[in-house]
């Protein structure tokens, strides 16, 4: 039998172009992705929980783990957020060079979560109907780590730009609201012109913040 | 109809409410609207004010010139007519002249109040004004500011003016504004036109007829009375005693009203009484809330999308959605049928998943868990319970060591969201190092139940599944074409020869198709969680939430014996209440029983009686596996003995009692030889 991986995600739209790796059809390109704002699937990314007494000693490759709360770094693709003193988690949104350390302090929890991101112009405007959180709070430096509720759902929310039409976050939520969760921003979306786009577009995005 | 609801209708959507109209307003705002009305084509028969002075000279010409006649100090009493309005009648204040007039529109409006909930709430006082008859706020704290119309200001310069000045007082207190630009605003306001006289009508000149205070609490004049009289004087009393004030308008109407009526119900001229407590909300939740788009937002497992096609039925169970049944037949005999002879599978993956790792892990371990978890071996599962501080038992599962202080443990679905908290909150002060990652949703669980399970299983994996090689209470790790990992557990919760799966989410799609496919000459069928649930219950394995409730403790339910009595330093949560209830013997306790005369089984949650109500039946099923209606119940002490008589007592039996008898458990394979095969 053919080893297929499924996503949590599923989007109406027609791929255009899509690549097979580690047992996942990735979709680089969807038709008709229009001009924005977009939602892309990166269920298929690697995540990562880091837990660990000593959290300030650890340097998950390569990048600093933020001393504040809720901070956030950003360094060639990978996303290292600081979720409490003993806590952060790692995404690797476009390096590609995230697996899994040998180290115990790491778990993989790619498995556990849908992520996608939602970016482009008027993202905020569709974040609002399904929020409260403040994604453009001025008293704080994109990327940063929002713990709280999308449409009632507790996530974890990076706002990783925060600057006009490129603007955009990337959200984890518990894998099994994957259907109910995307419902909800299509939805959400559907006035502001929404698109499911590929990982292209996506990594084209994060990798000119 | 409103003020500003007539003038809505006419100026916004085209429609002019009526054709001859009679005015009762409170406020400027009332006659302008009158204005407005009467040049849109309106024919107005009187326009009363509440107010004997204070009305706008310009305004008060203009209805002159228009030729409506004014009377001030003058109020509408009643509206005549059913559906539609046929006249009103109008009184003057003291009550003694009155007026009928035939209209078809009444435009009414005692005045306005100065919405001041915002400044209230954030500590700013209220007080009466007798100009206005305003309770306006007072003592602002610091860098706080009012204007407009907050202070009962009406002329729109003043507004404006006001308004700047307030807006220059708080560039002054972020630095960005002189003092003697204060000054400026201040000066500039002195010309303008102070805050306009009020209305100071509290109730209409009615005797005999209800008169509301609060709208929204359906709160009359009468109430307030009664309230006062009964000694609930001061309006925060008052508010309690009778709802006034407690809806969404609480600083509106009633919170301008009461503590008027009161003042003038007890007299006091002067009036010192307050409006009682502003609180959040201040403004009330719009209906297109509740009506507009609101997902439902539930969990669906991997294998949801694979039952739907399966013809599973559906519940929700928490917050997740779980294919209840696979049939319309509820008592689900087929598939019960089918997990005891041949081989089935059951979608477990909503089971809380848990990883625990660092040089703590086992001691947080022997805190929530009865059971000693010291020995626990790699390779081998051991299934415990966690109790909370009163020994009652809040969760079990099966913890496995995945190697030196890392273990991955299950709990009951229910229990998943709270487990890590669990954790924590019971090792709060112990400052030990451990970590725990919620794996719930990573990973799928499949049920491969029946006798013929494993050679289903032997299709698909590579490794020795015998019973020699992988025997019952064993844990294994392996993958599946080299590609899918595996963690395998040899259970029987429904007390046949179990495989329990825990896949990555994103396989679990295709290692279920493959168990299909080496189940297809098997005639493989799918179970859902009722038939688990009798499967289990024939076994007399409990589900806490089940066989339990909030009281319930570890050893009411039977399972005392995972409790280790000896692992004193670690502290085990609830161990000095089971200790104390080991003694107890008017606890209720979880027996096995069958129905008299071949009855059907009683229904969940009747209750065992005799003279009084003496238990309740947990779970009770018709099975088809015994060819009997069994079940448990959790009953007193004296009656828990092999042979006791229950009388059971269903909703609406009419006082037709029905019995049972107890009996030993389990009431299916005893000897568990057929999980152990």
């Amino acid at each position: 039998m053919d080893i297929k991986r499924v996503s949590p995600v599923v989007f109406k739209s027609t791929p255009m172009k899509t690549e097979e790796r580690d047992h996942w059809k990735v979709v680089l390109e969807y038709h008709g992705e229009g001009e924005g704002p977009w939602v892309t699937d990166l269920s298929h990314r690697p995540r990562l929980d880091l837990q660990t007494s000593d959290l300030d000693a650890k340097k998950p490759f390569g990048t600093k783990i933020p001393e504040d709360f809720c901070a956030t770094t950003l360094n060639q693709g990978i996303a290292v957020n600081r979720m409490n003193g003993t806590q952060a988690s790692i995404y690797d949104l476009a390096s590609g060079k995230v697996a899994l350390p040998a180290e115990t302090e790491y778990t993989d929890v790619s498995e556990n979560s849908v992520f996608v991101a939602i970016y482009g112009p008027r993202v905020f405007d569709i974040c609002e109907k399904l929020s409260n959180l403040d994604f453009q709070d001025p008293q704080r430096k994109a990327p940063f780590l929002f713990q709280g509720p999308f449409s009632h759902v507790p996530c974890q929310i990076v706002t990783l730009c925060k600057d006009g039409e490129k603007s955009g976050i990337v959200l984890t939520c518990s894998r099994g609201y994957g259907e109910d969760m995307i419902h909800a921003i299509l939805d959400a979306g559907e006035e502001f012109g929404l698109k499911p786009a590929g990982e292209a577009r996506f990594t084209e995005w994060v990798t000119s913040l | 109809m409103q003020v500003g609801a007539a003038l809505r209708m006419a100026t916004t959507f085209g429609i002019m409410p009526g054709k001859k109209a009679v005015f009762s307003i409170g406020q400027d705002m009332g006659l302008e609207a009158a204005i407005t009305l009467k040049d849109m084509g309106l024919d107005i028969e009187l326009v009363t004010d509440i107010r004997e002075d204070g009305q706008d000279d310009a305004l008060v010409k203009a209805l002159a010139d228009r030729k409506i006649t004014l009377l001030k100090g003058w109020v509408a009493c009643e509206a005549h007519g059913r559906k539609t309005v046929k006249a009103v009648t109008l009184k003057s204040l003291d009550g003694l002249a009155e007026k009928k007039l035939d209209c078809d529109l009444l435009v009414a409006s005692a005045g306005w109040t100065p919405l001041t909930g915002a400044l209230v709430v954030n500590q700013a006082k209220q007080k009466y004004d007798p100009h206005t008859n305003f309770f306006l706020p007072t003592d602002l704290p610091k860098k706080m500011h009012a204007a407009g119309r907050l202070l009962g200001y009406e002329d729109g310069a003043a507004i404006e003016a006001s308004g700047r000045l307030a807006g220059i007082q708080a560039a002054f207190d972020c630095e960005n504004a002189s003092i003697a630009e204060i000054g400026e605003a201040k000066k500039a306001m002195e010309s303008l036109a102070g805050p306009a006289r009020g209305a100071k009508l509290v109730m209409a000149p009615v005797r005999g007829r209800k008169t509301y205070i609060c709208f929204d609490e359906d709160t009359s004049v009468k109430n307030v009375k009664q309230s006062i009289e009964k000694g609930f004087d001061v309006p925060e009393l008052i508010k309690r005693f009778s709802g006034a004030g407690l809806g969404p308008g609480q600083y509106g109407i009633p919170g301008h009203n009461l503590p008027l009526l009161t003042a003038r119900y007890q007299g006091q001229g002067d009036v010192k009484i307050r409006p009682t407590t502003v609180r959040p909300p201040l403004v009330p939740t719009r209906i297109s809330t509740y009506a507009g788009t609101n997902h439902l937002m539930f969990k669906k497992t991997p294998m949801d999308k694979m039952q739907r096609r399966d013809g599973g039925i559906f519940r929700n169970i928490g917050v997740w959605q779980r294919a209840r049944y696979f049939s319309d037949d509820f008592t689900c005999k087929k598939e019960i049928e089918n997990v005891r002879n041949n081989v089935g599978m059951l979608d477990g993956s909503t089971l809380g998943k848990f990883r625990i790792h660092g040089p703590d892990a086992l001691k947080a371990l022997q805190r929530v868990y009865v059971s000693d978890m010291s020995k626990c071996k790699e390779g081998r599962i051991k299934y415990s319970a966690m109790c909370n501080d009163d020994g009652c038992v809040i969760d079990d599962g099966v913890v496995i060591k995945l190697g030196e202080n890392d273990y991955y443990f299950t709990t009951s679905t229910g229990r998943a969201g709270q487990t890590v908290e669990w954790l924590r909150y019971h090792t709060r002060y112990d400052n030990w190092d451990f970590s725990i990652v919620n794996l719930t949703d990573s990973m799928g669980v499949i049920n491969l139940s029946g006798p013929n399970a494993r050679k289903v299983l032997e299709k698909i994996v590579d490794i020795d599944v015998s019973n020699e090689a992988f025997g019952f209470s064993e844990y294994k790790e392996f993958t599946i074409a080299d590609a899918i990992p595996v963690k395998a557990m040899r259970l029987g919760f429904v007390g046949e020869l179990s495989y329990e799966l825990h896949v990555p989410a994103s396989f679990m799609e295709c290692v279920w198709n493959m168990l299909k496919d080496a189940g297809k000459s098997f005639k493989i069928k799918n179970f859902g969680v009722e038939a688990q649930n009798v499967l289990r219950m024939e076994k007399c394995h409990i589900i806490l939430g089940q066989e339990s409730e909030q009281r319930t403790n570890l050893l009411d339910v039977g399972l005392g014996f995972l409790w280790d009595r000896k692992k004193a330093d670690a502290k085990t949560v609830g161990a000095v209440a089971l200790r104390q209830a080991e003694s107890d013997n008017t606890r209720l306790k979880l027996v096995g029983f069958e129905m008299e005369n071949n009855h059907r089984a009683a229904r969940d949650g009747a209750l065992i009686v005799d003279e009084k109500v003496r238990g309740y039946v947990a779970t009770a099923r018709d099975s088809f596996s015994l060819n009997k209606a069994v079940g448990m119940a959790l009953v007193e002490g004296e009656l828990a003995k092999e042979g006791t008589r229950l009388a059971i007592f269903e909703d609406e039996c009419g006082g037709e009692l029905i019995y049972g008898t107890v009996v030993k458990m389990p009431f299916y394979d005893p000897s568990g030889q057929r999980m152990k095969m």
